[in-house]
């Protein structure tokens, strides 16, 4: 009787063995960064449902595309992670115009604020995930994504000063968000972090 | 906390986060929808290639089954040509009496029936037409057999004018000539001409040159037919014939009476069809110019792609639209034919925005006037919220400019001689699109075709189905022309697959098409 040898794939190999269309590499793949990459969609998406196809038609894109990958231009992790941005964006783009103003109701806060005490990831990413559209890609491809306004004008059809406006909108509407906290004081701790 | 240390609060704490997921549950969902995707393409790809190497076996099978026959026929017409002119240049056929006839059948007859073949003309054109005309002073018909198959509408067409010079002359009969003959032989002479309709066909000429080997072993009788005689003449002029003379009915029992006189070649010889002056088949080129009219048809999937729809169907109005063709094509006699090539179409549109886009806006203005007793006016001023309406106004034109494959299959009724009614089915594959222009997008905005950012169009047009009917004039020339009207319409998606809206065309054109064959 054979014994089942569980066996961990380096990134390199896994990268290989995608452009082999390894299903077992292939596999891999997706299991080491589906949690990683749902957020990345999810940053993106109103709901889970659609986050989660995002996540399924970018994967297939990234295999179709490993070929265009090349170790030394960057991580994988990141690449994969800016084409579920843009496939999330292209599935958005239809509907929305970011040159606009937001929806004043957009503005509304629908998540109930944490105690900043008790902030979580899946409470930092529901706040975000509540910003208007046009400021949510924006943040999240700046901060997140590592892109430049010029990039972000370009990917967005927006000028590059729309950009940061709408970039230091995005910024001051989450922080306005948080600290609507019972605790305000809270952030001074986490300020310490970071000072 | 400062910009900086925000943006960093927010990276570190989801940067990179990993949202909980089933592993196993989305690469299921992957593999099925690649899959899926796998199928769906092969699909497409099955259906399109199916659809391109269908019509091209197609073409191919009928060419391929067409030019045997052709040859099969070709064989046949140039033996038979061979014949007649071996015929012709040896003379042997040109005085073929009935005196040496009846001398071989010890029959003292005198009279002299002398087919002048010398004089008959004939002629096979490319047709495998055979133009005949028969000077037959002294003469007799030609043998017809039954199998013989002459185009009452080709010979009009070849004969505008009926040729009455067969003529059937009898001088005189001797005395050793049967009652029976001579009275067939007497009714002929006094009817002195026998309308014959000019054009024959190579069978009835290898008949003639039989005659040359034949044996004649009639008893003292000579019949019409026993000379392997046929008269094609109008109904009523055979029916006095054999009233009068009891020659056998023309044309009926004649084909076998003359295999047996022409025992040396018993074979029936297949007489190719000359249709209608067209040839069994032949390719050619047409050229096709179809101006149409394009009805735009939105499908929305959702509420989203329904509003879309409502903004382009109020923005956006038809031009023009129209397709040249250029074919080669295939056509057999039988009224099958077959054409493929390439087509460039194009598709003009109009869009016009009139729409009024409304903004917030804060204004500094006069909010309190005071009058004081004394006269004087003091003003106060302040913000004012308002609201600013600007007006939008624009007017663009789109193209787009195809590049296709067009196939279709067809059958071709014929009318008369020179016309008939066609009807086709086929389609056409978009091989490349041009387009230029603009699409409202939420109700305001114009988003041009090439926008990187937000493209609305695929980059191509798919499939388009297409069917005709109509007529199709055949000119002394060669040149055929025709009209009719055409159907199209386009299965495939226009837009691209992440919008929640569909786009296709149904258009209704006419189609005239110049050609020639080779």
């Amino acid at each position: 009787m054979g014994k089942k040898i569980k066996q961990t794939l380096t990134e390199n190999q896994i990268i290989q063995g995608c452009l082999a269309n390894n299903p077992n590499a292939q596999k891999a793949l997706v299991k080491t960064y589906a949690g990683y990459l749902y957020t990345v969609s999810r940053r993106y998406m109103p709901d889970e449902e659609s986050a989660k196809d995002i996540l399924q038609e970018a994967y297939i894109k990234i295999f179709t595309y490993m070929h265009q990958f090349r170790s030394g231009q960057g991580k994988l992790k990141s690449w994969m992670s800016r084409i579920v941005a843009n496939e999330a964006l292209r599935r958005r783009k239809k509907y929305l115009d970011y040159s606009q103003a937001p929806d004043p109701e957009a503005l509304i806060i629908k998540v109930n604020p944490p105690v900043l005490g008790e902030l979580m990831e899946e409470d930092l990413l529901d706040l975000i995930r509540e910003l208007p559209e046009m400021y949510k890609a924006v943040f999240n491809l700046y901060i997140l994504e590592g892109y430049s306004h010029k990039e972000i004008a370009e990917m967005l059809g927006i000028t590059d000063s729309t950009s940061r406006s709408n970039l230091a909108r995005a910024k001051a509407i989450l922080r306005k968000r948080i600290t609507q906290s019972e605790n305000e004081t809270q952030w001074d701790k986490i300020n310490s972090n970071y000072s | 906390m400062g910009q900086d240390k925000f943006e960093l609060f927010v990276k570190d704490k989801i940067g990179d986060y990993e949202s909980p997921v089933d592993g196993d549950a989305l690469w299921a969902s992957i593999q099925t929808a690649q899959g899926s995707n796998a199928t769906t393409a092969a699909s497409g790809l099955s259906a399109t290639s199916k659809l391109i190497i269908g019509s091209v076996l197609l073409v191919s099978m009928i060419a391929t089954g067409i030019w045997l026959l052709n040859n099969q026929k070709q064989q046949s017409d140039s033996s038979l040509s061979m014949e007649l002119t071996e015929d012709q240049d040896a003379n042997e056929l040109q005085e073929i009496t009935t005196e040496a006839f009846v001398t071989e059948d010890q029959t003292a007859l005198n009279e002299q029936i002398s087919v002048d073949q010398a004089k008959t003309e004939v002629a096979i054109n490319n047709n495998n037409n055979v133009d005949g005309n028969f000077n037959t002073s002294n003469t007799i018909p030609v043998v017809k057999p039954e199998q013989s198959r002459i185009d009452s509408k080709t010979a009009q067409a070849t004969y505008p004018g009926q040729v009455d010079s067969n003529q059937v002359q009898t001088t005189n009969t001797s005395g050793s000539e049967t009652a029976e003959n001579k009275a067939a032989v007497q009714q002929m002479a006094s009817k002195q001409i026998v309308k014959e309709e000019p054009p024959i066909n190579e069978a009835s000429s290898v008949n003639t040159s039989d005659v040359e080997n034949t044996t004649f072993n009639s008893t003292n009788t000579v019949t019409a037919s026993n000379l392997g005689i046929s008269l094609k003449s109008n109904a009523a002029t055979q029916r006095s014939l054999v009233e009068a003379s009891n020659i056998d009915p023309i044309g009926l029992n004649l084909y076998q009476q003359s295999n047996a006189l022409f025992s040396n070649n018993p074979q029936p010889v297949t007489c190719p069809d000359f249709g209608n002056n067209r040839g069994s088949g032949s390719f050619g080129f047409e050229l096709q110019a179809i101006p149409y009219y394009s009805m735009k048809q939105f499908n929305a999937l959702d509420e989203l792609g329904q509003e879309w729809q409502e903004t382009r169907q109020a923005t956006e109005s038809y031009l023009e639209s129209f397709q040249i063709n250029a074919l080669l094509r295939y056509q057999h006699s039988s009224g099958i034919y077959a054409h493929a090539g390439i087509g460039y179409g194009q598709i003009d549109e109009k869009v016009e925005l009139n729409a009024e886009d409304f903004s917030d806006i804060t204004v500094d203005t006069i909010t309190i006037i005071i009058f004081h007793p004394n006269g004087d006016i003091d003003t106060i001023t302040g913000p004012v919220m308002g609201t600013s309406e600007t007006e939008l106004n624009a007017k663009v034109y789109n193209y787009h400019r195809m590049i296709e494959l067009p196939f279709a299959v067809g059958y071709e009724f014929p009318v008369n001689n020179r016309m008939g009614i066609y009807a086709d089915l086929g389609g056409s594959l978009n091989l490349a699109v041009f387009r230029n222009g603009y699409t409202v997008v939420d109700q305001t905005e114009l988003v041009p075709f090439d926008s990187t950012s937000r493209p609305v169009y695929k980059t191509s047009t798919g499939f388009k189905i297409k069917s005709s009917v109509g007529l199709r004039y055949y000119t002394n020339s060669g040149i055929t022309l025709s009209a009719g009207p055409e159907i199209r319409y386009h299965t495939s998606n226009w837009l691209r697959d992440e919008l929640t809206l569909e786009q296709r065309y149904l258009e209704i054109g006419l189609r005239f098409a110049a050609g020639f064959t080779f």
